[in-house]
């Protein structure tokens, strides 16, 4: 994916589904792992309760991409992920939580938020390319 | 991967110039403003905060729920309940969102959104 961002080739927009190594990389980044402790932690009651219909999901958590995760990041997803947004949506009547982690390869993030950022529409290199990666999992107890 | 790391030394020492935001400090309005449509998220004092999405300067919707500052991860931020987005490419379904609040070397607060496109709701006037 980082010859296709860099070279402006390939899809604008990709979607990576259940049992991607793309997805499979993800699931346990840290930024999902702390959306989903968000989750857990706000909604503990309604969990105690069994008042399911009462969840609520976590959106647009923000996972940032630092000096540390550069240097203990293994997964090659992670790194050419860098920053990212997780969603947490309960879906199945609160039985299951919809995982979806949105990301924009943009030059501006390559340059940590000091660059440009264009629509590969306007230039292919080094545009706007955008990807998702989302899961379903049952919901903890 | 060296570039990275070379842009990556040099934010960081620019960032350290920036500052975080106490609790008292957040009361306040916060937009974020892109082409024909404004999102403006008023923080009161009492625990409550108003979220409004404007179209063309008409109101399209607006609610009313909490907020409170808390520690999530090591950070503390605000958690604001029932939030919903209106601007294109997040979720609009209401839910928890945990933000670290920042304040710039000009005294503007802020409350990023988008990390890729560097976007936020700010108190800019």
């Amino acid at each position: 994916m980082t010859y296709d961002w860099a070279t402006g080739q390939g899809a604008d927009n990709r979607v990576f589904g259940p049992g991607s190594i793309q997805v499979t990389d993800m699931m346990d980044a840290p930024g999902v792992n702390g959306a989903r402790d968000l989750f857990y932690k706000k909604n503990a009651a309604a969990l105690a309760s069994g008042n399911y219909d009462s969840l609520q999901s976590v959106t647009n958590y923000s996972a940032k991409f630092g000096l540390t995760e550069l240097f203990t990041t293994s997964s090659p997803t992670q790194q050419f992920v860098g920053s990212y947004r997780v969603d947490v949506l309960t879906v199945n009547g609160g039985a299951d939580l919809q995982f979806v982690v949105t990301n924009n390869s943009s030059f501006q993030s390559f340059g940590y938020g000091v660059a440009p950022a264009w629509e590969r529409s306007s230039f292919g290199p080094a545009g706007n390319m955008r990807q998702t990666y989302t899961w379903t999992e049952p919901r903890k107890p | 991967m060296s570039c990275r790391l070379f842009l990556l030394l040099l934010l960081g020492a620019v960032a350290g110039c920036s500052r975080g935001v106490d609790k008292t400090e957040l009361p306040d309005v916060y937009r974020f403003i892109s082409g024909n449509v404004k999102q403006e998220v008023t923080i009161n004092a009492d625990g409550n905060y108003l979220n409004a999405f404007y179209r063309n300067g008409m109101l399209v919707w607006s609610d009313q729920w909490r907020w409170e500052y808390e520690e999530h991860a090591g950070e503390f931020g605000v958690t604001f309940t029932n939030f919903r987005f209106g601007i294109a490419g997040h979720s609009d379904a209401p839910g928890y969102w945990f933000v670290v609040p920042e304040k710039t070397l000009a005294g503007v607060k802020k409350f990023c959104f988008d990390s890729d496109l560097n976007r936020c709701f700010d108190t800019r006037q």
